[in-house]
Parts: C-alpha cells; structure tokens; sequence
C-alpha cells in the first residue's frame, strides 16, 4: 500500500486542504476534532487513533470503580422496580399529598450535575466561625474574610462567585440515614438506584423512573453528557441515551463533510425494521431510529454558541450542549451532566477551588444562558455527589466521609435549607446525615415534577417543603 | 500502519488472500430499486439473503454461528478455513479446549497493583487475550463465570480481581462443584461480599444469600432466611489479607457448634456446605439455565432444563459434557441471530473484523467499555450484566460508531475490495438483511473514493443490526 501516494493519477494532497481545524468543521473524518485537554490524563492518545477525539471520557471516576450498565429501552421485561435477583415491587400510591397542576409542571426539566468522587460540603459552604472545622483541618482552613456572603452562619467559598449571584439553595447534611458506606462503588449505586439504604436495589435509576414517569412518547426523555451509560437513567420504559461526553456524538450532528450524511442515511436504512426480523434484531434497529432521533435534535443545535459562549471546560461544555437541546423542544425532561476529580485526598485546597470554579463558571453561564432564552422558570438545576467528607484533614486533603451538601439554583429558594450537620457530634469521624437523599429525590418528584414519591421511590420518603419556589 | 493524512487511493487494491478464498457471494443486485419496491410489497423480502448466501451452505451458516456464540468473534477468512470441518467435530474440538490459566503461585508471582494505579492495564490484558487467536470457549467461559460469580474491583482492588480471575481461568471449564468451593475461599470474593471480617457470633449475611440466591439456587430455590443465617454462620471465619490477596480462617473466629442448615442440624464442613447446597434438585437447574440464558437462548423449556440438569448431574458437575451436549443440540444450532451481543462480544468480535492482532499496548478499549457500561470487572451489580436487547440501545449505537470511527483503518484492511458483498462477508455478516445491503450499497454509491467508502462499508457494517446480534 505504500506506494498508493505515488498514483500518477492522483494529486498527492494531504485530507484536509482547505478547511481549518476548528471545532465546527472538526468533525471532519480526516481532521482532527476537537480536544478535550482538561479531561482526565489516563486517556492518552491510542496509537491506533485515527484523530484525537476521545469519546470516552470517564468522568474521573477512576477510584470510583464506576460501574455501570446500558441504558435505553433495555430492561424492558423489568416491571417497575425489580431488584436484582428479587421481586421486590412498588408499593402502590397511597400519597394524598395534592401535587402541582399538571399544567404548571409540563415542559418542565431537571439538570443533575453528579460531582464524582464525594464532593466536601465543608469546603463548599464553609460554617463561618468554626473553631471545631478549624481545629480538624487547619490547613485547608478557607479565611472567614475570604467567604461570600451567603447566611449569617455560613459563606460560600470565594471559588462560587460566578454562580453565586444566581441565587442558590443549600440542602444541609443530604446522606442516607441508615448505614452510610466508605465506598464511591456503593454509595453511588444507593444514589443512582435512589435506595438509600443499600442492599437490593431497583434495576433502574430513580432518573431513569423520572423519565418512564415523564415519556409521553418522545424520541427521548433523558440524556447523559458526561457519564456514558450511567446507571442513573437507566429506565423500564422510555428511552434514554447516554454520551460520554458533549463531543461524544459529534459524528451525529450536521457536517459539511457528505462522509457523515452518507453515515446518516446509512444508518436511517438499516433501522428500517423487516418482516424477517427476529426480536433481537428489531431491538437493535429500534437502537438505531432512537440513535437518529437523537441526532435530528442535534441537527439543528448551534454548537458553536456553546464554544463561543461556554467555558471550554468538559462541564462548561455539557451545560453549553444541555443548553442547546433544551431549544429543541423535542420533549428531553432529564439531563445528567457529571464532573470527575471531587475525590480530593490531597491536594484539596487547589484542586476543589479549581473544581468549584469550573462549576460555577459553567453553571452560571448556563442559568444566564437559559434565562435568555425564556427557560428560567422551566430549569432546575441540582447536583448530587455519593459522599461528603472527613471533617478531619487527612495530609493536604480529606478522606471519604458521609453527610455532604447539594445545592440547586433555578426556582429556588435561596438560602440553606435542612439542618447543617454537627460538627462536633461526630459518627466515626463523619458528619452525620440529617435528611436522607431520598427525601430529596422526592422532592425533584413531586415538587418539580408532580409526580408521587411512590411512582419512583420503594421508601415512602417525604419531600422537602419549601427548597423550590413552586 | 499507513499514514492516513497520504494515503489517496485512486483505485480498489488487490484484493486480500483471504478474502479472495471466501466463498464468492452472488454479487450486488443490479436493479435495487425494483427489488426494494418488491420487497416493501412483501413479494422477495428474504430473497437477497437467498442469492447472497449462495456461495455458503448451511454447514458454513452453522461454523460461523457456533463459533460467535463460543468465543469472541470471527476472524475473517476463518470460515473458510474450516470448510472440510463438520459441525459435530467442531463441536468437539471447542469443547475441549484448554484455555490458559496461571496457577495460583503464578497468578501471586506475577502480581497486579492493589492500588489501582494502572487502572486499565489489567482489563486491556484480558481484551487482549480474548482477541487472540488461540481463544476459544475457555476465554468465553471465563467471561461468563465473571459476570455469575460476580466481583467488582472498585472494592476488591486489581491484585485481589487478578487473583480471582485466575481462579476463575483454572475452572472455567472445570468442574462446577469445585469451583464453587474455590471462590468460597477466594480474597476477591470473601472482600465483596462481606465474608471477609464476619465473625461466627455475629456473621455477615450477604455471602451466604448470594452464594445460594444468585451462584447456585435462584432466589427461595429450597432455602429459607433461616438457611441464609446459618449458612453465615458456616461461612464465618475468614479473612483477607488487603497487601497479599491472602485468605485466612481463624478458629476462634469460626463458628463451630452445631447449626441447622438445609434441614439438618450438624457441625458443617465447607465441602458439607458445598455439597448440601448442590444437592438441591435448583442446584444444577440454576446452574444450565444461566448457561443457557448465555450461550444459546432465554428461552428454556422446562424438560430441556431438566434435561441439562441432569447432563450435569450425571458428569458429577464437569461442565464439558454439559456445554457439548448444549452446542450439539438443535435448540443451540437454530438459535442463529437471537442473541443480542454485549458490548465486550461486540468490541471483540469488532476488534477482530479490523483485524487487531493485540491491544496490548492500547488503553482506549477499556474506556469504550466503560462508556458502554460493561467494564471488565466492574459489574453493576452482584448479579453481573443482563442477557437482554439493552446492548442494542441508542447508547451503544453512540458508542460504537463513535469507536469505529476511532479506529485506524490498518493496512491490511486496505486491499478488501469496497464492495458490500466483501465487506459484510469480512466482517463475518453471512446473513445480512436487505435494509443493511441497501445501506451499503447506498454508501458506496455516495462515497465512491476508495478509502472513504471503504471506511464507510465497515463502520456500517460494525453497527448493523446483524453485527449487534449473533
């Protein structure tokens, strides 16, 4: 094949002659696409890369152990909540709490920002005057000074100051109040399955029962931009797709170069279903037509506001892309972004101010961005995050912990919410939880949503009155 | 590997030696049109198949089944290769395949870092050995009793997975009694499932449910709570050495008095243990219906179960004969195409169609499965990954294309003729659908410039319905 360049009858020009390399013709096939410098540094470059587009970030979540599994419309002999290996059910509805209109929730979404690792909820709303946080991890000590204002007991760390202004809602000493675990693997799959409590759990996610709640027959109900197949969205029903990263279907969206309209059209034949079908094969087409469906709502999305406007953070990038499907009106009502690296046992102080920022950036462009656009009251944004941490450093950082915090901005009441965890009335060294995380999942059901608790939690927690304005 | 950025063929090289002595396929059909018009009236829907299939006969449909469903992939031209083989003496040959295993002094001399730091090195060592040519259905087995006897690094750590996947290599096709007793006593195991620390006066029960409701019974198969807690009982005692992988049972640790299980009262042995379990008529009805579930069908009839149980029963649990009279039986030879691949079947058998040798010296493989949600030893949960169409969703189209397009086209991959016909036989698409010949045959029509459409022909191919399913 070497000598294929020297065909007379073939000008040796290189693949991409006239186009720049930039990020909206970077998905040329023979170019290179855009990069992803500040994704995790274990993804080098495969010497058998065609480009150096890597589609598979992991989020960071190496310690973790993040496992996972497929989503979409798989899992569809699971009815409801099935167990692994059990047969647990829902119990049936018994709320007789009202919910909100029907008219007030329709179109509404939830963006869930995951920050992987176990966020620190001291270091990111600091309890002002704390001699007993001082005297456990002086050297990552954040001067009260520094602090934005926030309430009198506590003040934000000074790295939020982007997002800050939007408003945010604190969810104090959010755990599970039975038997916490140490382990990213376990604590997460509690959060993702939403069963605080471990052991059996659903074979969907709770954002997975969200969207079956939510699918009104849509092409699809519930992305991930960050995580891949997360098990979060994982659902009985609709369909739910997940990328591992806001580049990861880059191929999908319009390009100018006809290799990929030929792909296109390539892959709209084959999801043709045929008498001939067997199940499995009629299953695989049915993944392909749910492919294209996605990638006509990327058609029309303008990723160049998102590299314009956004910062060129792998999370400034996901809020861009979650921004620009939210346009599309195409009935998308879950969005799953996710950020790496919040597993900080050393190094904290850089690294979670870091952290924070790229947060705070992203997300307050994004609320800006969304409140332009007439989305404000339709958007509420919320993170989540498997753990807090040690009230004690360990080093120049702090090790697994229970209690954390999440905050929320949109239809929010601003301000801390719950009840701050102690600092001194310690279990083993870790704050202990004072609301479960289920509490909170019902809140984002019932609240944001209107739908029961029951429909998408095994336990019968209760919502959290008074953290949403609705 | 050639330099993409120069390489302009003008014109189809020659064509590859294997390819040239596969058997020739009838050719593209001339007036498409025409014939998809007839097809959508239902008159010759199936007849493509029939004229492309000429040149293969049923024998050659039946190697090429068996051996996607009994390893990881076809090599292209390797159908070929087994053209004087009947289906009975390849049966054979596959069944008594060896395999590769370090003994447990090598698997502990050879090592593997506890602390994670090559995070992806042990899961690509495995991908590798699956691609390689001497896999067979020892490498498949060890993929299945990976995902029924169930770990999850993201606790254990790699030292403790890496000893444990050598146990699972030296019984894969072993016997299953033994192995049973085997993984009771396995660091990796006794680590994840909580036997590891649980003392006789106050056992953890998670182990004993598990071993008898997921490994060998099915879930309240001929045990009761009360089992679950004396069979903790039985099993207390054990623990694990986190620098070394080391198993220790400690007596005054170990429960020893007399304990009602499975309906006798005694002082149990763990080989009593093992055995009453087994001889429990679930026992081996559990055991074949996973196996079936995996590498024939879902779809088990009551007396075929019984029939296999008792295959397994009568060899006193050697697992060969029980895999050989499952692959000689019709239920297995017919079920062609029913099977939805997983997302590690299907980068292998992927894998293989581009031709790698090794992915040894690569990491991007690990990070596609990851993105997928079937990381090697990462299972989501202690009941392994599902046998169901989720493998087929809209997430996996993404990620799929996504990795295809990520590929280097090699060299050798640069002499197929960019025909359909070549193209899906190469990728060892003996069957394909008339949407999925259209496809192709649109896609080269689009992209008639050599590399380019013959690039395109294969990322098609990889994400047809046919390749997502075996």
């Amino acid at each position: 094949m070497t000598d294929s360049t020297s065909s007379p009858d073939t000008p040796d020009t290189p693949d991409t002659p006239d186009t720049p390399d930039t990020p909206e013709n970077g998905a040329n096939r023979w170019s290179r696409p855009p990069t992803h410098p500040e994704q995790a540094p274990m993804h080098v470059a495969p010497k058998r890369s065609r480009r150096s587009f890597l589609g598979l970030a992991a989020a960071g979540a190496v310690t973790a152990g993040g496992a996972a599994v497929a989503l979409g419309r798989g899992a569809s002999e699971v009815a409801g909540l099935a167990p692994s290996g059990g047969a647990t059910t829902l119990a049936p509805t018994t709320t007789t709490t009202p919910l909100i209109a029907s008219a007030d929730v329709a179109g509404r979404t939830l963006i869930v920002v995951e920050l992987q690792g176990g966020n620190d909820g001291l270091a990111t709303l600091v309890p002002r005057n704390a001699g007993a946080l001082y005297d456990r991890r002086s050297n990552l000590h954040i001067p009260d000074e520094e602090l934005l204002d926030f309430t009198d007991e506590f003040g934000l760390n000074p790295n939020l100051s982007a997002v800050a202004p939007h408003g945010l809602a604190a969810l104090m000493g959010i755990g599970t109040v039975n038997e916490p675990d140490g382990s990213h693997f376990e604590m997460e799959r509690r959060w993702w399955a939403g069963k605080s409590s471990g052991g059996n759990l659903p074979a969907t996610g709770f954002l997975g029962r969200l969207c079956d709640q939510l699918d009104e027959g849509q092409p699809v109900t519930g992305v991930s931009l960050g995580s891949g197949a997360t098990p979060a969205l994982l659902t009985a029903k609709a369909t739910t797709l997940g990328l591992t990263d806001p580049d990861a279907s880059w191929f999908l969206r319009h390009n100018e170069d006809p290799w990929f309209a030929s792909l296109r059209a390539g892959l709209n034949d084959m999801a043709v279903a045929g008498q001939a079908d067997a199940a499995p094969r009629l299953s695989a087409r049915s993944g392909l037509s749910d492919t294209l469906a996605f990638a006509d709502s990327l058609n029309n999305i303008e990723m160049q506001n998102v590299w314009d406007n956004y910062p060129g953070s792998n999370i400034g990038r996901q809020f861009g892309l979650a921004s620009e499907l939210l346009q599309q009106e195409a009935g998308l009502r879950v969005i799953h972004l996710s950020m790496g690296s919040f597993d900080t046992h050393s190094d904290q102080r850089g690294d979670h101010d870091y952290l924070l920022m790229e947060l705070s950036e992203a997300m307050s462009t994004f609320l800006t961005d969304i409140g332009e656009r007439g989305l404000a009251e339709k958007t509420l944004v919320c993170t989540t995050s498997e753990f807090g941490r040690r009230l004690a450093a360990n080093g120049g950082g702090t090790d697994h912990g229970a209690a954390g915090m999440a905050f929320l901005a949109g239809p929010v009441n601003a301000g801390t919410h719950g009840e701050a965890p102690s600092l001194t009335n310690l279990d083993d060294g870790n704050l202990v939880a004072t609301v479960d995380f289920e509490n909170y999942y019902a809140t984002l059901a019932e609240q944001w949503f209107g739908i029961p608790s029951s429909e998408v939690l095994e336990s019968s927690a209760r919502p959290i009155d008074g953290l949403l304005t609705t | 590997m050639l330099d993409r950025s120069r390489s302009q063929l003008s014109t189809p090289a020659k064509i590859d030696v294997l390819e040239e002595s596969l058997p020739s396929p009838a050719g593209p059909i001339q007036e498409p049109g025409v014939h998809e018009i007839l097809m959508k009236a239902g008159f010759i829907f199936d007849s493509w198949t029939l004229l492309y299939n000429r040149g293969m006969d049923t024998t050659g449909m039946q190697l090429a089944h068996i051996l996607r469903r009994t390893s990881f992939g076809i090599r292209p031209g390797q159908i070929d290769q087994l053209r004087n083989t009947d289906v009975e003496t390849l049966i054979d040959e596959i069944v008594d395949d060896e395999g590769w295993a370090l003994s447990v002094e090598e698997a502990a001399e050879r090592g593997f870092d506890q602390e994670n730091d090559e995070w992806d090195a042990l899961p690509m060592e495995w991908l590798d050995r699956m691609i390689r040519p001497d896999s067979g259905l020892h490498e498949r087995m060890v993929w299945y009793w990976h995902g029924h006897f169930t770990t999850n690094r993201g606790e254990t750590g790699n030292l403790h997975m890496w000893r444990q996947h050598h146990l699972v290599r030296r019984n894969a096709l072993g016997n299953f009694r033994d192995f049973c007793f085997e993984i009771l006593h396995d660091g990796a195991m006794l680590h994840f499932l909580d036997g590891d620390g649980s003392y006789g006066d106050r056992p953890n029960e998670n182990l004993s449910r598990e071993f008898m409701e997921l490994f060998t019974l099915g879930r309240n198969a001929g045990y009761t709570e009360d089992d679950i807690r004396a069979g903790a009982r039985i099993l207390s005692g054990f623990w694990v050495d986190w620098e070394t992988g080391e198993v220790h049972r400690e007596a005054e640790n170990t429960y020893d008095r007399p304990v009602r299980f499975l309906g006798t009262r005694k002082r149990w042995t763990m080989d009593d243990y093992v055995d009453a379990i087994l001889e429990l008529p679930a026992a081996a009805e559990h055991v074949v219906t996973g196996l079936h579930d995996h590498f024939v069908s879902t779809e088990l009839t009551d007396a075929r179960r019984s029939e296999l149980a008792g295959v397994l029963r009568s060899n006193k649990w050697e697992l060969r004969p029980l895999m050989r009279e499952m692959f000689r039986h019709p239920d297995f030879l017919e079920a062609r195409g029913l099977r939805t691949r997983q997302p590690v079947e299907w980068l292998t058998a992927a894998a293989l169609a581009f031709g790698w040798n090794s992915l040894a010296d690569s990491d991007f493989e690990y990070w596609q499965l990851y993105a997928t949600g079937q990381a090697p030893f990462e299972p989501p949960n202690v009941a392994g990954w599902p046998d169901d169409d989720r493998w087929s969703s809209a997430t996996q189209v993404v990620a799929r294309a996504n990795a295809v397009i990520h590929w280097e086209l090699p060299e050798r991959l640069l002499s197929l003729d960019p025909t359909p016909e070549v193209v899906l036989a190469h990728c060892g698409i003996f069957e394909p659908s008339e949407q999925t010949h259209a496809a192709l045959r649109s896609a080269i029509a689009n992209q008639p410039e050599y590399d380019r459409g013959l690039d395109l022909l294969i990322t098609l191919a990889l994400i047809s319905p046919e390749f997502a399913t075996c």
